[in-house]
């Protein structure tokens, strides 16, 4: 993603970046590093050495609802996987 | 996405880091007794074997787990008199690193890990293990994700981090605030069953260690 945008901007765009996720989410960087390595995440990526970039709207609620089923539902990591993917 | 590795596959994957623990050299001498240990850590949770009431243990199921390690061991402890955790942590401790060896094959066999046999000073031969899929990274960030989050924690997780603590590697991997964090985690768990399962296991390669048998 580059340069840092101000919250304004960020807003407005339709992909952002991890750190921007964080931002928006409020959810640890290393969480959201390993949910999208366990496939958890939607994200796009040019090439492997290139950064990620996640759907603003989907990736929120993504996360929205992992923290419901961790914290609501009493579900682990692995039975959420379970469940998404 | 991440390897599915075992509790014992984790361990060893860390404790094999020699970037990390290389001025441990120390430490290096109880890898192979904890790596065992955790392996009946996993047999314990996944219900393949128990504790009886004098305080021994038993095989409840020798059906294969899948994992070349697990069932060598659950044949092991069939094949032998019975004996307490104590008694079966000496046995690795002194007697037996074949357990231990074959959970270092099954990374390699996994392409988790890669062995590269070098010499130091083209005299001393010494072994390095390369973590090539960076499973390592992963695993630590797995500890994150569950432990320093809310929500419910998965047992194989909490084991791993026991051990882990157990054996002063936390810290190794995580910043200060994150293991005060993760200590006061493991302090609310202390009422959990996967605690009292694997408290008698720690403490077992603990006096063990200590020179206490």
């Amino acid at each position: 993603m580059g340069r840092r945008r101000n919250l304004e901007k960020i807003l407005e765009s339709e992909y952002v970046g991890m750190s921007e996720l964080v931002q928006l989410s409020g959810v640890r960087y290393s969480t959201i590093k390993y949910y999208t390595e366990e496939g958890l995440l939607p994200f796009e990526q040019e090439d492997t050495r290139m950064a990620r970039k996640y759907p603003r709207v989907q990736a929120i609620k993504r996360l929205e609802e992992i923290r419901l089923m961790k914290e609501v539902q009493g579900l682990a990591i692995k039975e959420i996987k379970e469940i998404i993917l | 996405m991440l390897n599915t590795l075992s509790i014992p596959q984790e361990f060893a994957l860390l404790a094999l880091d020699r970037d990390t623990n290389k001025l441990k050299s120390f430490f290096r001498q109880h890898i192979s007794v904890y790596t065992v240990m955790t392996c009946f850590a996993e047999l314990l949770i996944d219900g393949k074997i128990k504790f009886e009431a004098d305080a021994t243990i038993t095989v409840t199921s020798s059906t294969s787990t899948g994992e070349k390690y697990l069932d060598r061991l659950l044949q092991i402890v069939t094949d032998e008199k019975p004996k307490t955790i104590e008694k079966w942590t000496a046995y690795f401790y002194y007697k037996q690193q074949e357990i231990y060896k074959l959970v270092i094959e099954s990374l390699v066999k996994q392409g988790v890990l890669e062995i590269n046999d070098s010499e130091i000073l083209n005299i001393f031969p010494v072994k390095k293990y390369i973590d090539i899929n960076n499973d390592r990274n992963r695993t630590v960030e797995k500890i994150r994700a569950e432990l320093l989050e809310a929500g419910k924690l998965e047992e194989h997780t909490i084991a791993l981090v026991l051990f882990l603590n157990s054996k002063n590697m936390l810290k190794d991997y995580f910043s200060d605030f994150e293991y005060k964090a993760l200590k006061q985690r493991l302090a609310t768990l202390r009422n959990e069953e996967i605690y009292s399962i694997i408290k008698p296991v720690e403490k077992a390669i603990q006096d063990l260690v200590n020179g206490m048998y």
